[in-house]
């Protein structure tokens, strides 16, 4: 098969760096092939990809080694101009790359650059609106689309000058489970049925994974590079995320490793438990984790609340809550369901339209969101929105004089030392890497130690060691009996997490509240709320097991089939 | 809500597109661009019963499409303790420090709120029923160069994305107790580096993309440029053309000064 994309012995220097972001990389990938480019943060996968546009050197600089092919054009030779028409891209954050404000325009943008003909450009916006499906967002202001549309209009314009490489830097990082599903399998619609080469690279990989022809791992340099299903343990090692039910074969030691839960992965866990349901079912009911581990002090309530925003759009529609010391609570929904609204309103920086909100029995609607704020504690999604002092010391120093601490080094410095960010305190926030910058913000949060922690989004746009760190770094926090509030999409997390409780959100609403076990095997709430269940508790309802066991985890799910294999 | 927040609310939402369809979305951008001219043309003059023909006329055109009747009405009432406060102060200056007539004095405030309310209306027909690109291709029939229009236009497209990075590091930094309205002036300001430095960070970064795609996406690769829409001067324009001239001819010429 001809090849698509070659790197020869590619090794990058950014300028004024003395240590390479790739060393050593060599590749070929071939037309009409979905590659998954995998790997840790600050691994090299967007420095890849920017090699693979040609903005590497020709807009970044530095020092470039080796031979980079597009297309069979040699783009450190020839620059980016020389593939711009047969290479597409889609950046993680696709609002940033949109010129125009009208979809249509979008699309045929490129075109008008490249001096297609007019009858030419609406006949190809025409084709490419028609394949992505995207007719009903034609004349649709570009403001106003959600980002996974935002992502079809930015696929639609490579497609309309017929690029035959696609490639994407993190296309999932802010789409919801639905969404990245959707786009997952659009991307291979065009591989397969377009011959499209598609290359992604991505942290999230349960969807991209069972239609990627290749996984290549990379960190810094190349780790592994093959199909999936034999990539598994190199990812594991890599500390790259996998499907759970990959990793629950990985722990369990069984192969062929399956990618998603397919009737060989079912087969294989049912022959495994044939014997085993009816003599364990007793034990497997004690697996459920206690729910009952918070106070039955009421920290936040939240009475039939309404919200309408300035644009007259209803975003609560009567949201009644009640949240209890030491809950550690999880609010999951689709992006849009209203999550983020709610949890604005419990340090006042919205105000409900109707009903009420009490924090520790004070109205928000009549106290300050300074007032409020000293209980309520919120992280929010993008820590580069609160940075702007020139030390990390000083980030935290900031927050705890606002709250009438002055002269706290010594706190700050010990909260610094909880998040093992001592040693850059005299650094510069913006010099940190992503993840150090994830715990500052949440260092910074927890400094004044507000009663009630809230995090939106917290998983956005991070790698799987982070998560893990971010677990770790909740755990602590739930443990030391405050009040715990996640806001996200990411369901494969929250399996992992020491939550005792889920309120599943869609359209404004309040549709189901309770123990994650009970919550997350309710398919049919999930599926109407547009949340996706965790991996395994798919697996578990196919096998017909949730009568015996509900297993949130590969983990979980590994130890009782141990259990269970040992006790036969 | 403060008054420098409220302007900027009500004049971005008077910029924006609107996709709703009414009778200005299907005229030639070039003639909506004449309608503008000559709606300047006729508040030009320092006749109170012209500015008023002018005022009539301008608002009996927006009657085919309320919604941006009532756009241009959200954009004057979002403006209106600004001219309100400027009208006062202006009064009262020429009144106290010129000797000037109070009723002539005032009399001229008046001119100036019809002369406001006649251009809010001609710029909401326009920006409301035109895309920037349309605005944009017509522009460059008319010779200006497509590269400098498309900065004026990425600039636009580009505010309210800021404003809405403002509005959520504002929130961030609230949660962290900030108080902007507490304190001094000297401590106010300085507290405004915590809204300004991460607006300025975030801007950068998303600037960054946006020129990376652009460069991308072919943009600047040759002097001239293809458009995808054909602009065609109908019947319809033509007639809306010739109402717009001869009414501005006749407000000048006929219309008791």
């Amino acid at each position: 098969m001809e090849s698509a994309v070659t790197l020869r012995n590619v090794t990058y220097f950014y300028p004024l760096s003395t240590s390479p972001a790739l060393e050593d990389v060599s590749l070929e990938i071939r037309r009409g092939e979905f590659a998954v480019i995998a790997g840790p943060s600050g691994g090299g996968k967007s420095t890849l990809v920017r090699i693979l546009l040609g903005l590497i050197p020709h807009i970044y600089g530095g020092e470039l080694r080796g031979e980079v092919l597009v297309g069979g054009v040699n783009v450190i030779e020839k620059g980016f101009k020389a593939i711009a028409s047969s290479i597409g891209v889609v950046l993680q954050n696709p609002e940033n790359q949109i010129v125009n404000a009208v979809v249509e325009e979008e699309v045929a943008f490129t075109l008008e650059n490249l001096l297609y003909k007019p009858e030419e450009i609406r006949e190809r916006v025409d084709e490419a609106i028609r394949t992505l499906e995207i007719d009903h967002l034609r004349k649709r202001l570009t403001h106003t689309l959600s980002s996974g549309e935002l992502q079809k209009v930015a696929i639609a314009s490579a497609l309309a000058l017929d690029s035959r490489i696609l490639v994407f830097d993190e296309p999932l990082a802010h789409l919801d489970p639905c969404g990245a599903r959707e786009l997952a399998s659009i991307l291979h619609k065009l591989c397969r049925e377009r011959g499209i080469t598609v290359i992604v690279a991505e942290h999230r990989l349960a969807e991209l994974l069972r239609y990627a022809d290749r996984v290549i791992v990379l960190n810094k340099k190349i780790l592994f590079d093959g199909a999936p299903a034999s990539a598994i343990g190199k990812m594991l090692e890599a500390g790259v995320e996998v499907p759970p039910v990959s990793k629950l074969f990985e722990e369990l030691g069984k192969s062929p490793v399956p990618l998603h839960v397919d009737s060989k992965a079912i087969s294989v866990i049912a022959s495994d438990i044939a014997n085993c349901r009816a003599t364990h079912a007793g034990s497997l009911a004690s697996d459920r984790r206690s729910a009952a581990t918070y106070s039955s002090e009421r920290v936040i309530t939240a009475e039939d609340l309404w919200y309408r925003y300035p644009n007259g759009r209803l975003a609560l529609k009567g949201v009644s809550l009640e949240v209890f010391r030491g809950d550690f609570i999880a609010i999951v929904g689709a992006n849009g369901a209203g999550k983020t609204t709610l949890v604005r309103h419990f340090n006042g920086l919205l105000k409900p339209w109707k009903g009420r909100v009490r924090v520790f029995g004070k109205d928000t609607r009549f106290s300050s969101v300074a007032e409020l704020a000293r209980s309520v504690g919120i992280v929010f999604q993008n820590p580069l929105h609160q940075f702007f002092e020139r030390t990390v010391l000083r980030e935290v120093l900031f927050t705890l004089s606002n709250f009438g601490c002055t002269n706290c080094v010594e706190k700050a410095l010990e909260v610094l030392r909880a998040f093992g960010l001592e040693k850059l305190a005299e650094r510069s926030p913006y010099e940190l890497s992503v993840g150090e910058q994830r715990r500052l913000a949440i260092a910074s949060i927890l400094a004044y130690e507000p009663p009630i922690i809230v995090l939106d989004e917290p998983t956005a746009g991070i790698d799987y060691s982070l998560k893990l760190e971010l677990l770790k770094m909740l755990a602590r926090i739930a443990e030391r009996g405050k009040t715990v509030i996640v806001v996200s999409h990411d369901t494969e997390f929250l399996a992992l997490a020491p939550i005792t409780r889920v309120v599943v959100m869609a359209d404004g609403r309040v549709v189901a509240s309770g123990d994650p076990r009970e919550v997350f095997y309710d398919l049919e709430i999930l599926k109407s709320s547009r949340v996706t269940p965790p991996q395994i508790v798919e697996l578990v309802k196919q096998l017909g097991l949730e009568g015996a066991c509900r297993p949130l985890s590969s983990r979980e799910f590994a130890e009782y089939l141990k259990r269970c294999r040992g006790a036969h | 809500m403060p008054i420098e927040e409220s302007i900027i609310k009500h004049m971005q939402s008077a910029l924006a597109y609107e996709e709703t369809a009414c009778f200005y979305h299907h005229l030639d951008p070039r003639v909506k661009l004449l309608y503008l001219v000559a709606a300047f043309a006729m508040i030009s003059s320092g006749s109170i019963m012209k500015l008023l023909t002018a005022l009539i006329f301008t608002y009996t055109l927006a009657f085919p499409c309320p919604r941006i009747l009532r756009k241009t009405f959200h954009v004057l009432a979002g403006l209106a303790p600004f001219m309100v406060l400027t009208a006062l102060f202006v009064v009262a200056f020429t009144v106290i420090f010129a000797g000037e007539n109070p009723e002539t004095a005032a009399l001229e405030q008046v001119k100036v709120f019809i002369r406001v309310a006649v251009v809010a209306v001609t710029i909401t027909v326009l920006t409301s029923s035109t895309t920037p690109q349309e605005l944009i291709c017509a522009l460059a029939k008319l010779g200006f160069r497509y590269t400098y229009l498309y900065t004026l236009i990425i600039a636009v497209r580009f505010i309210p994305l800021v404003f809405k990075e403002l509005s959520d590091i504002y929130d961030a930094q609230r949660s962290r107790g900030l108080e902007l309205e507490r304190g001094g002036v000297r401590e106010r300001l300085r507290k405004l580096n915590a809204l300004l430095i991460p607006v300025f960070v975030c801007s950068l970064l998303r600037a960054r993309d946006l020129a990376e795609a652009l460069e991308l996406r072919g943009f600047g690769y040759s002097s001239k440029r293809t458009f995808y829409r054909n602009l065609k001067l109908g019947k319809r324009d033509a007639a809306f053309a010739v109402l717009v001239s001869l009414s501005a001819l006749a407000i000048h010429l006929f219309a008791p000064g």
